[in-house]
């Protein structure tokens, strides 16, 4: 672009070369460093952030203690195995993004969103579901044909759980569950169901904005100065097609 | 650090953040949202917008009406200020949309986490933004027009007329003055006021200066149009005051005797005109003062009264005026010039005037004004004219009885015979009936037949011959009619006993025992026809028993010498008892003008008889004849006739066969209806110009004469009593067509036997 400086420039800077004149080696047009420069450099500094953020996320969630006492593994061992086939049943696996979400016209066409949908509506009461979560990991037996995996089961007793194994007396002290084993467990749950519904919302928002953007206008008007009607109207919409969304979602403008 | 600088790390804090965010789907999902939301109301605004509520329906229309106080002209009209309404109506709409859309799109940035373009809210809204955005405002525009625009109209044209009303102009006294004296228009003489409906050509101006600030709603027409009518009647009032202060003076000719000349009579009217108007061009209305048009009005009249005053003084009295025994005097001097009443009032104008006007001009004047009177009675039309006709109509008073005079002793000198109990004799009586005169019109017709001597008739004034037309008027008139009786008797016989004379002839009946028969015909229908005849006049005149004679005598003759003819025929005419008189004429008989033409002739003729000969030829008869038959030989022993007015209309000649009466008479028959019918045109156009009468008051109605005169032995009376029932066929013909009343005819014969 500088190149396309006329034959007066040139003169000119042969004569400040004659004459000894310091010559501005930068002499970029405002367009040329935008082009050249300034976009370049933001793209790049987009990627180390976006970067940066995903290591962070990364390290925190590795973050814990290596060696573990017997009642942590054990308890640790049937959480998530029973968390894993929730997980499993949610098919939170099969979406990673939302660009694998099948989709037909303003709504998705999607069966296993569909069952993602209705699996994330037992996180609307997290309490009750972590609390289920953690009597069923008290409760797992492997299946009988795996004697492999079933070696690794050791009863676990917690006697403020509902369920309550037969031999609970004859079950050793390291393998009673106490209050602070109790809120070490919850803990260790409520993280993988934070994690979950981090991923169900994300979804779910993404699908909200893509139903938003596609479903035509209401004729009528209705009240359309407020917005949670919109959303309101879309998750009734999303909800009759078999996609219910969380409350966390519907109501995020308040209920 | 540089701007360069700086907006690149800019540009690099906007990317980081929006691409962070970027990766946010409840962000993206509460934009989306809010896009929904903003469109819809988008779309609400634009689909509430068809009709103006009742609650902007004020607002709209006080912003239309100062619109419309903005451009006047172009919304003065009702019904042209409809589109330019429409148009603002359809802006305003449009803006109110956008704005709306603008506050929507205000909301959606506040609501939305991420940036919302307002594109993007309208595109939502609606496909066709702009199009429908312009279709709705115009529905809007087209609905709303009932609900506003009268009302806008009324809230503008209320507004204008109070800042009229505030702004309200009066003219200035000059161009006041100005206007007012053009209502006086050509006539920069007159002395009458001005009346109110004068001042109505004012109003046009008027409401130009009332209506200053430009042009004006239609519907303020009649107030703009009332408010100038006001001030107009303010300025007629003003006029009026004025005038009435000085209406005794222009009216009634108030004004001190003393004052005589027009200077002094302006200098009073307008001194009492100042001290009764005041002048406050300050006050509103402005009082204006003494107008100019009130000052020319006074300037006029007393021109007027300069003169009337005059005038009244020279009627009250006779001593500037010249003594009847100089006129009589004057007169008698010189009768030939003063024989015309007119002429001599004249002469008696010019000679007596002028020291008649430098009396009057020292008797009113003074020793003071004497001069400026004779100067003015000299150069001034009015003062001149007054003098002029007072003096003619007092002189021609006077003159009458010494004129009268005058004429009774002429009358006594020259015309006693009139007076004679004789009068008039057979011989007179015959000469104006040979005329065909009814009564005596012409004085010199009358010395004519008086045989008074041309070398003293002109010294004869007109009342003389005025009285002696009179005179002779009282015994001709009777006369005459009773001849002309006798004489329609004669012919009237003649008919009758036609075809009984041929048998008569035939049978070898002898004349006078024919005559004799026709004259006891003749006595008998007299005896019936005379009663209407005064006593005087009932004898038989020597002119009749000579009619009646020649007229049995010419039909005898002529059936003796034509034995061969059937009982209709008529007899031919031997040669040797023709008349003396004989043109020998070499001409042929040609067409000339109106004729019908006759191929053979024209064959065997080729020398054309020229119009301008005819016309020669038909100069003889001027004052003889309306039209005139002129009867000649031709040398090969045919007769040739000439028709003809003595002023060359309608002339044309035919030839014919003098032995063959009847089809000769039918012939001129044939060529003369056009050519008559031009003479009876040209006479009833000249109507009343032919009958100009010196002695008035007679009404003879009209009347054509034909003169048959025949200047050959071939043409006998026969012929003349048939053409002369052809031509009075023709007139009754011609009367029909032209739907005028047919002319009496008098017939001349003038066949020399």
């Amino acid at each position: 672009m500088s190149g396309r400086a006329g034959g007066g420039s040139n003169l000119q800077g042969l004569e400040d070369l004659i004459r000894g004149k310091k010559k501005n080696s930068l002499s970029l047009s405002p367009n040329d460093a935008l082009v050249q420069i300034a976009l370049p450099l933001v793209l790049i500094l987009a990627i180390i952030t976006r970067l940066m953020v995903i290591e962070y996320t990364e390290a925190m969630r590795n973050k814990g203690p290596r060696v573990l006492e017997m009642w942590k593994q054990q308890l640790i061992l049937r959480m998530d195995t029973v968390m894993n086939d929730w997980e499993k049943s949610a098919e939170l696996g099969a979406f990673p993004d939302f660009s694998r979400v099948q989709w037909k016209g303003a709504f998705p066409a999607d069966e296993r969103f569909k069952a993602l949908c209705a699996k994330a509506q037992e996180m609307d009461n997290r309490k009750v579901l972590e609390e289920n979560i953690y009597n069923q990991a008290l409760a797992y037996s492997p299946p009988l044909e795996d004697e492999e995996s079933a070696s690794f089961f050791v009863p676990v007793y917690d006697p403020g759980a509902k369920y309550k194994p037969e031999n609970a007396d004859e079950i050793p002290n390291e393998f009673v569950i106490n209050e602070e084993r109790r809120a070490y467990a919850m803990r260790h749950i409520a993280d993988r169901v934070s994690k979950w519904k981090e991923q169900a919302e994300g979804l779910q928002w993404a699908a909200v904005a893509q139903c938003a953007d596609k479903m035509p206008l209401n004729a009528t008007g209705g009240s359309p100065d407020k917005i949670s009607t919109q959303l309101t109207r879309l998750a009734s919409e999303m909800k009759k097609k078999g996609y219910p969304l969380m409350n966390s979602v519907v109501e995020e403008y308040g209920k | 650090m540089n701007p360069l600088s700086k907006y690149a790390l800019c540009l690099l804090f906007l990317g980081v953040v929006n691409f962070s965010l970027g990766a946010d789907p409840k962000a993206e999902a509460k934009r989306m949202l809010t896009l929904r939301a903003a469109a819809e109301k988008a779309r609400t605004y634009l689909q509430e917008s068809a009709e103006v509520s009742e609650k902007q329906n004020d607002m709209v229309s006080t912003m239309l009406s100062k619109e419309m106080l903005k451009k006047v002209e172009k919304f003065s009209n009702k019904k042209d200020g409809q589109g330019p309404s429409k148009d603002w109506l359809s802006g305003w709409r449009l803006k109110e949309l956008e704005k709306s859309v603008d506050d929507t799109w205000d909301w959606a940035k506040e609501q939305s986490p991420l940036p919302v373009n307002r594109v993007d809210v309208i595109k939502r809204a609606t496909k066709k933004w702009a199009k429908d955005a312009q279709a709705k405002v115009g529905q809007f525009a087209e609905k709303s027009m009932a609900s506003v625009y009268d009302k806008a109209r009324r809230l503008a044209a209320d507004e204008q007329l109070r800042r009229l009303k505030q702004k309200l102009n009066y003219p200035s006294k000059d161009e006041l003055n100005k206007r007012i004296s053009g209502l006086i228009g050509r006539n920069k003489n007159r002395w009458s006021p001005l009346k109110s409906g004068d001042f109505e050509k004012l109003d046009g101006w008027l409401k130009t200066v009332v209506g200053k600030a430009g042009p004006v709603f239609e519907e303020l027409n009649k107030e703009v149009a009332k408010m100038s009518s006001d001030l107009r009647l303010e300025v007629v009032n003003q006029y009026q005051e004025q005038y009435k202060s000085i209406q005794p003076l222009v009216e009634k000719n108030g004004f001190p005797k003393e004052l005589i000349t027009k200077e002094q009579l302006k200098a009073h009217a307008l001194n009492l005109l100042n001290k009764n108007t005041q002048e406050n061009l300050a006050a509103k209305p402005p009082r204006y003062g003494v107008f100019l048009a009130v000052e020319n009005l006074v300037e006029n009249a007393a021109a007027h009264w300069e003169a009337k005053r005059m005038e009244i003084f020279a009627k009250a009295r006779t001593d500037w005026l010249p003594v009847k025994d100089q006129l009589e005097q004057t007169i008698r001097e010189d009768l030939v010039r003063h024989a015309p009443l007119k002429y001599s009032l004249t002469l008696l104008t010019e000679r007596f005037l002028p020291p008649a006007n430098e009396k009057l001009a020292s008797l009113y004047g003074g020793k003071k004004w004497a001069n400026y009177f004779k100067d003015a009675l000299a150069k001034q039309e009015v003062l001149r004219k007054n003098a002029t006709n007072l003096f003619r109509s007092v002189v021609s008073e006077w003159i009458k009885p010494i004129r009268e005079k005058i004429a009774e002793e002429q009358f006594a000198e020259h015309f006693s015979t009139l007076n004679e109990k004789v009068f008039p004799e057979e011989p007179i009586l015959v000469y104006f009936y040979q005329k065909g005169k009814k009564s005596v019109t012409d004085f010199n017709e009358l010395a004519d037949g008086l045989n008074f001597p041309a070398s003293d008739r002109p010294s004869v004034i007109e009342e003389t011959r005025m009285l002696a037309g009179d005179r002779a008027n009282q015994a001709l008139i009777p006369a005459l009619g009773a001849m002309d009786k006798q004489v329609s008797l004669v012919r009237a016989v003649e008919k009758k006993k036609t075809d009984q004379l041929k048998v008569d002839v035939e049978q070898g009946r002898p004349f006078p025992e024919i005559l004799k028969e026709w004259e006891k015909e003749w006595d008998t229908l007299w005896k019936v026809a005379q009663q209407k005849v005064p006593a005087r006049w009932r004898s038989k005149f020597n002119h009749t028993d000579k009619e009646l004679n020649k007229a049995v005598r010419q039909l005898y003759e002529g059936m003796q010498n034509n034995p061969e003819s059937t009982p209709k025929d008529t007899v031919a005419v031997k040669e040797d008892e023709l008349g003396e008189e004989q043109e020998d004429t070499p001409n042929e008989t040609v067409p000339v003008e109106n004729e019908q033409p006759e191929q053979e002739e024209k064959k065997e003729q080729p020398e054309q008889e020229s119009l301008q000969g005819m016309c020669e030829e038909l100069k003889l008869y001027i004052g003889l004849a309306d039209g005139v038959f002129a009867f000649s030989d031709l040398p090969d022993g045919k007769c040739r006739m000439l028709f003809g007015t003595p002023d060359g209309v309608g002339a044309f000649s035919v030839r014919f066969d003098p032995q063959q009466v009847e089809t000769a008479a039918s012939k001129i028959s044939e060529s003369l209806k056009k050519p008559l019918g031009l003479v009876l045109d040209g006479n009833a156009r000249m109507g009343v110009n032919r009958i100009l009468q010196l002695f008035r008051g007679e009404d003879q109605g009209s009347e054509i004469k034909m003169l048959f005169k025949v200047s050959t032995p071939a043409v006998r009376h026969q012929m003349s009593i048939l053409v002369r029932q052809q031509v009075e066929q023709a007139i009754q013909a011609w009367a029909k067509k032209s739907g005028r009343k047919a002319p009496d005819l008098i017939w001349q014969d003038d066949v020399e036997l």
